[in-house]
């Protein structure tokens, strides 16, 4: 049955805000393990709620001009946008969301939508910084983008279907048939893409968080930081939704959905700690090297 | 008729009257040579009407052939006699055109020596006279002996000629010029003697009945000389021919042996120059086609042996030369060469009939004739230093006018008599001769485009174009004031060679409409007026263009039309653009209409020749159009030579009927690469960065957005033309082929993108980049392919012509195309950024405007096709494409603005309002997908089975789905979202200085210090440096070089020694003997 549009609005808002919390949620307890793993005590888990909640709340001081606000907006937009065209839960008609608007094309180019628009806020602030940062991102995007697409390219001949519903479906009935296991290398073509799209360690110098306030967001502050925060718990929680669905079975309800993703998480924050980063021309001549070698290999196994 | 005899015999009295006459005042004198040089033009043009029975009528409505066959000659006899006891003179169709170029070629150069003739000692005024009758004598003689005489009467005249004013080097050439004349009259006495002896009469025809009757076919050669008694074609006879023909040979100036010409052609006075090449070389070529019946097939062999040769080797050694005059003579040896040759060729390989020869050996010959004369009076009036003259605009459009006839452009005679010529030879499969032949043509149109682009900005260099432009109205009368009238001559010539180009195109175009015609009248028009006001001009452009479209509309098919569009709009659009500065523009609007027009007829053409001629005007107008740009001098050049080089290729590839239905491979291939040349796909792209950053901002835009399309028409075209199954027979693998040429364009054009400091070497880059998808997606061939090749290109047109308009407002503003000296400019031109914001976000294809459909078509397309590896690879390079749009619209608009941009104003109206329409149209083909999509998939869908379909408003493929209009719907909603909730917490901002920015506890300073920009991608270059080093750039560099060097190493063989020359001759001679026993 067609639902009628105000419901599919309810519904996605309702599927959007479970997402939120669960993505800060995320956040927060990888922050807590990875002090953990360092030795210090960490965040508590709700601390990225406080974070959004003191941002929104403060005066803003400060103004270089109209895209410099509409950074965040399109960061924002974007990231609910990305998730918007997913369907979380396989089968959910509350996780449906709108994801009828198009497959896993609109949703792999969408992801550029908040990033491009964030970097054009982060210009407008005029900090060199900013944009260093976001040539440095960008860069990077464009190698780890390349397993990444082997790998779709892989999973989309297996399965015949660009939609991700179809996909998700064809991987039900048990472990076997989960994309992890029937193609290996497409997925580990796609994890290693994964670190990078995540800009953790060893992929971090785009934010190169510890030293120096590098990268797009150094002049954002008080509600558009807050908008910034909140896009990085559902933008977050959107890519990890993707790749569940594509490699790892998807998810029929909710409690698998967070079991899964919270792994996937997890191998980011695991390698993470393990490894020191790379400088840009490093990762680029990474990424190409030999995860490529592995798409490849991924799309050939693929094909026969 | 009237008889010939008497305009000898007023000649000679003229000249030994002359010295009386001279006692009256120079003047009289002076009007002496005028009166008999014109008495022979007159002679010959009256002639002509007499032999043509109809007049020009049957030029224009039988067609030249047919006039050539009605047209009868008229024998006359000398002292009452017939042959064999007399000399006979014939004035044929050919003779008398040739005696009315020689008295006009006579009249011009009588006038440009008119001052030098005047204070110089009488002799000179009597060589003159005596040089012009031996010439028309050479032409109308049918005696072997009496064309000795004439041939020593003009070359005796012409020593006296070369030397006439003084001058120390002309006298020294002159010297050397009568050595190898010597050398060559002493060969052809003994020929004279020896066939005398073995053909018992020197009378042409008797010995050409006799030829014919001994050898069954007429061409017996060295064979038929079994016959030991004698006769001509004995192996004696076929020798005593021989020695006419190496010394007819040596005075035709032929490879190497040609030294002492080209010294005389650089050295002798302008006019003596024009004389020689122009009516001396035309004698003698009628000559040798006289000579042409008693000929067997080894002088044959070696004539066009000897002329293929130097035709190829002249230009070569002329590609060397800097001086003009000495460039010119190399270029006049090398059109004789190609003339003799093809004299020879037709009669030996029987490539066709007496109206041929003259279609294609008379229009060459008319071509060089009118060419050479106009360039080297031209080279007189330039004086010797041409670099740093100052040309006036009217002596520059001549000047052009003749180069691109001497190269043999539409629609001057050369074009058509090449097309010929071509389609000839390929018809016989000669495709080494079709190598020598284009290959020299297109050596030739190097050196003297070069020369031209030269002369062209030689005026420039001294002014600014702005300002030129202003003073051009006094300029052009105060030129031809200067010029004290020595430009008629010169333009005459030109315009001569256009008329004659025109009539010629007219014939054989006949019944293709005549809208092919439409640019050159366009251009005509508004040259008539170009010192009007830029808005008069640009109503009448419009106007022109619209016109246009009204009358090829109804006669297009959907693809026509579909590409009508982005041809005829984009022009329309340019001329509006055009108008962003004030002023005449002199020279922009016109050549925008005549590059809008040829595009349009491209797509009106309907046969291969009508195809090639409006791709020959377009490529000829653009290059014009490029050539304006201030320091377009040297791109112009690679964009003219690799145009040509195409088109040469295109050409061979429709002479072998390319387009033809079930068209052969290797002829498609051809024609393939021809179309590939101007896509400027990878390897073949090295034209394309500088042209387009170099052209004034606007043309740039119609490159990109416009001109680009037109390759891609044709690669439909093509396929179209020879049937889709034919070109599917290609196999598979060739089409996968093309699809890799396509990708890697794409990425490496990407690539070479992002490193650019140039904004316009960006979008350059760029839209080589984007072009290459095209290819890729229509090498899949299939209805998903075309639906995304087309799909693509149209709004490659939107974006590209949005980006390309607004940089053009961003240059004309900030004065620097330096991406690095801008910044912060959205506060100052919103409206442009705005416009570039939308332009980026659909060429890089993030969702939700039109772009993200072309991405979705593509990679669906690949994927379903089976093309992985490509559709990852096009993954990459549109990620590539990410990093150069975000340089630009950030080192542009964003970021630290630099103090003296303070004052910068937005765009022009005449920029943006263009802007703002593509934006519009670029929103409404966002929101409704399928309004662009629906036409497309019906062409598309007219070739292939369908693959694509709509379902409501969401596009189905084969893989999965997208709705463009439920995409902009949601995006748009979570946006206003976003902006809501921004908005409500948004508590007070207050806006802050330039320098108020959290800087790690530094205080910056200078906003250039601040605003990241020079080398923004620099860890991708130690990354990814090594895909970009410009192989393909070194590659035709060192080819160039090597052409070079070879051009260096032949003109070793001249160094200016009469002895050295001297020994060539005869070294020549003895070659050609031993070459004509290989036969």
């Amino acid at each position: 049955m067609e639902l009628s549009i105000l419901t599919r609005i309810g519904y996605a808002l309702v599927s959007l805000f479970i997402l939120t919390n669960y993505g800060l949620l995320l956040i927060g307890s990888m922050a807590r393990i990875s002090a953990k793993v360092q030795g210090r005590v960490g965040q508590p888990v709700y601390q990225p709620y406080i974070d959004i909640i003191k941002s929104t709340a403060k005066r803003n001081a400060i103004s270089h001009g109209i895209m410099f606000y509409l950074g965040p907006v399109f960061r924002l937009a974007g990231g609910v946008g990305t998730y918007m065209f997913i369907p979380a839960v396989f089968g959910s008609v509350l996780f449906r969301n709108f994801s009828d608007s198009g497959d896993l094309l609109l949703v792999m180019y969408f992801i550029f939508f908040g990033q491009l628009g964030m970097a054009l806020g982060a210009s407008e602030g005029g900090h060199p910084y900013s944009a260093l940062g976001v040539s440095r991102g960008l860069a990077q995007m464009t190698a780890f983008e390349v397993p990444f697409a082997l790998s779709v390219i892989a999973i989309v001949i297996q399965y015949g279907s660009l939609d991700i519903n179809v996909i998700v479906g064809a991987q039900q009935g048990g472990f076997a048939n989960w994309t992890l296991f029937t193609n290996p290398l497409a997925v580990v073509a796609a994890m290693i893409a994964f670190l990078g799209m995540s800009m953790h360690n060893p992929f971090s110098v785009v934010l190169a968080p510890q030293e120096i306030p590098i990268g797009p967001p150094t002049e954002y502050q008080s509600n558009l930081l807050g908008m910034l925060q909140t896009n990085r718990a559902v933008f977050n929680g959107a890519k990890l939704v993707l790749y569940m669905n594509l490699f790892f079975g998807g998810a029929t309800n909710i409690v698998v959905m967070v079991i899964k993703t919270f792994l996937i998480y997890y191998i980011n924050v695991f390698v993470g700690q393990s490894f020191p980063r790379l400088r840009t021309d490093q990762s680029i001549r990474f990424f190409l090297g030999v995860p490529t070698l592995i798409g490849i290999a991924g799309v050939i196994i693929a094909v026969l | 008729m009237v008889n010939p005899l008497y305009f000898f015999a007023a000649s000679m009295v003229a000249a030994f009257l002359l010295p009386l006459a001279d006692k009256l005042g120079r003047r009289v004198s002076l009007f002496i040579i005028y009166a008999v040089t014109a008495a022979w033009a007159v002679a010959g043009a009256s002639w002509l009407l007499a032999l043509l029975p109809d007049g020009m009528q049957g030029v224009l409505h039988g067609g030249m052939q047919a006039a050539m066959h009605r047209g009868a000659a008229v024998d006359f006899g000398t002292a009452g006699f017939g042959a064999p006891l007399a000399i006979v003179l014939r004035v044929g169709l050919v003779e008398a055109a040739a005696v009315l170029a020689i008295g006009l070629v006579g009249l011009l150069s009588a006038a440009a020596m008119h001052r030098d003739l005047a204070k110089a000692p009488l002799g000179g005024s009597m060589a003159f006279i005596m040089a012009v009758m031996g010439m028309s004598g050479i032409v109308l003689t049918r005696d072997l002996f009496n064309l000795f005489v004439f041939l020593e009467i003009s070359a005796i005249a012409t020593y006296g000629l070369i030397g006439f004013d003084d001058r120390k080097p002309a006298l020294r050439s002159a010297f050397k010029y009568m050595m190898a004349g010597g050398i060559a009259s002493a060969l052809y006495l003994i020929g004279v003697i020896y066939v005398y002896r073995f053909g018992d009469t020197l009378n042409l025809d008797i010995a050409a009945a006799s030829v014919a009757a001994s050898g069954a076919t007429g061409l017996g050669g060295v064979a038929g000389g079994l016959s030991s008694a004698g006769g001509l074609t004995s192996a004696a006879g076929t020798v005593a021919i021989f020695f006419l023909l190496a010394a007819l040979l040596v005075e035709l100036k032929p490879f190497p042996a040609n030294g002492w010409g080209i010294d005389v052609y650089e050295t002798a006075h302008p006019g003596v120059s024009a004389l020689l090449s122009g009516a001396s070389a035309t004698a003698l070529v009628v000559a040798l086609w006289k000579l042409l019946p008693i000929l067997g097939n080894a002088h044959l062999a070696i004539v066009a042996g000897s002329g293929l040769a130097t035709f190829a080797a002249a230009n070569l050694a002329g590609a060397r030369q800097e001086g003009t005059r000495r460039m010119l003579g190399y270029s006049s040896a090398a059109q004789v060469g190609l003339v003799t040759a093809v004299v020879a060729l037709v009669k030996l390989l029987n490539l066709g009939d007496a109206g041929f020869m003259l279609m294609v050996a008379g229009g060459l010959t008319l071509n060089h004739l009118l060419a050479k004369t106009g360039l080297f009076l031209l080279s007189g009036m330039l004086g010797e230093d041409d670099s740093t003259a100052i040309v006036s605009p009217l002596t520059l459009a001549v000047a052009g006018m003749l180069a691109l006839g001497l190269v043999g452009l539409p629609p001057f005679p050369g074009f058509w008599a090449k097309w010929q010529l071509v389609q000839a030879l390929a018809g016989g499969g000669h495709f080494w001769i079709i190598t020598i032949v284009l290959g020299g043509s297109l050596v030739e149109a190097f050196y003297i485009f070069r020369w031209l682009g030269r002369l062209a900005k030689s005026r420039q260099a001294v002014k600014d174009p702005l300002e030129a432009s202003l003073a051009d109205a006094g300029l052009a009368g105060a030129g031809l004031l200067k010029a004290g009238g020595r430009l008629y001559g010169p333009a005459l010539a030109a315009f001569a060679l256009a008329g004659l180009g025109v009539l010629a195109g007219l014939n054989a175009l006949a019944g293709a409409g005549y809208l092919h015609w439409a640019p050159y009248l366009a251009v005509a028009l508004l040259f008539l007026v170009d010192r009007a006001p830029g808005w008069i001009k640009a109503l009448l452009s419009l106007a022109a263009i619209t016109a246009f479209g009204w009358l090829a509309w109804p006669g297009l098919d959907a693809l026509r039309q579909f590409f009508a569009l982005m041809l005829l709009g984009g022009g329309a659009m340019y001329v509006v653009a055009a108008l962003r500065k004030g002023g005449a523009r002199v020279g922009l609007y016109p050549l925008l209409t005549m590059v809008t027009l040829s595009l349009g007829s491209v797509l009106v053409a309907r046969s291969s020749l009508g195809f090639f001629f409006a791709w020959e005007t377009m490529t000829l107008s653009s290059w014009l159009l490029v050539l304006r740009g201030r320091r377009a001098e040297k791109p112009a050049l690679a964009y003219i030579v690799f145009g040509l080089g195409g088109a040469y290729i295109l050409m061979t590839g429709l002479a072998t009927g390319g387009l033809a239905a079930g068209a052969a491979a290797w002829p498609f291939v051809l024609v393939l690469v021809g179309i590939l040349v101007k896509a400027g796909v990878l390897g073949l792209h090295v034209w394309l960065p500088g042209s387009y950053a170099e052209a004034d901002d606007e043309v740039s835009g119609l490159l990109s957005a416009s001109l680009s399309k037109v390759a891609i028409f044709a690669l439909f075209a093509l396929v179209l033309g020879s049937g889709v199954p034919g070109a599917l027979a290609l196999g598979p693998w060739s089409w996968r082929v093309l699809g890799w040429v396509g990708l890697a364009t794409a990425m490496i054009g990407a690539l070479y993108a992002i490193y650019q400091e140039d904004i316009k070497l960006t979008l350059a880059w760029s839209s080589m980049g984007q072009i290459g998808y095209v290819v890729l997606a229509f090498a899949v061939m299939d209805h998903a392919g075309w639906t995304t090749a087309l799909y693509l290109a149209l709004n490659h047109f939107l974006y590209k012509s949005m980006l390309f308009l607004a940089i053009a407002g961003v240059v004309q503003r900030t004065g620097t195309r330096n991406m690095y000296e801008m910044g912060g400019l959205i506060k100052k031109m919103p409206l442009s950024f705005l416009s570039v914001l939308m332009a980026i976000i659909a060429l890089s294809g993030v969702p939700p405007l039109s772009g993200f459909g072309g991405k979705w078509l593509l990679y669906s397309t690949l994927i379903h096709k089976g093309w992985y590896l490509e559709a990852a690879a096009a993954f990459f390079a549109s990620g590539v494409a990410f990093l150069y749009l975000y340089r630009l619209i950030h080192s542009i608009f964003l970021g630290q603005p630099k103090p003296e941009h303070k004052a910068v104003r937005e765009a022009p109206l005449s920029l943006i309002l263009p802007q703002l329409g593509l934006m519009a149209v670029l929103m409404a083909v966002s929101v409704f997908p399928s309004l662009m999509l629906n036409p497309i998939m019906a062409l598309a869908g007219k070739s292939f089975e369908p693959i694509f379909h709509f379902d409501g408003s969401a596009l189905q493929s084969p893989l999965g789905y997208w709705n463009g209009t439920l995409t902009m719907v949601v995006t748009g909603v979570v946006f206003v979202l976003c902006l809501v909730w921004m908005l409500v917490n948004l508590h007070n901002p207050q806006s802050v200085k330039q320098f108020n920015i959290v800087y790690a506890a530094e205080r910056p300073l200078r906003p250039n210090t601040t605003h990241y920009a020079w080398a923004f991608f620099e860890p991708y270059r130690d990354a990814l440096g090594f895909l970009t080093r410009s192989r393909a750039e070194r590659f035709w560099a060192t080819f160039g070089t090597g052409i070079n060097g070879l051009g260096g190493a032949l003109r070793r063989l001249y160094t200016g020694n009469g002895q050295t020359y001297a020994l060539h001759v005869v070294i020549y001679v003895v070659a050609l003997y031993f070459f004509m026993g290989a036969f």
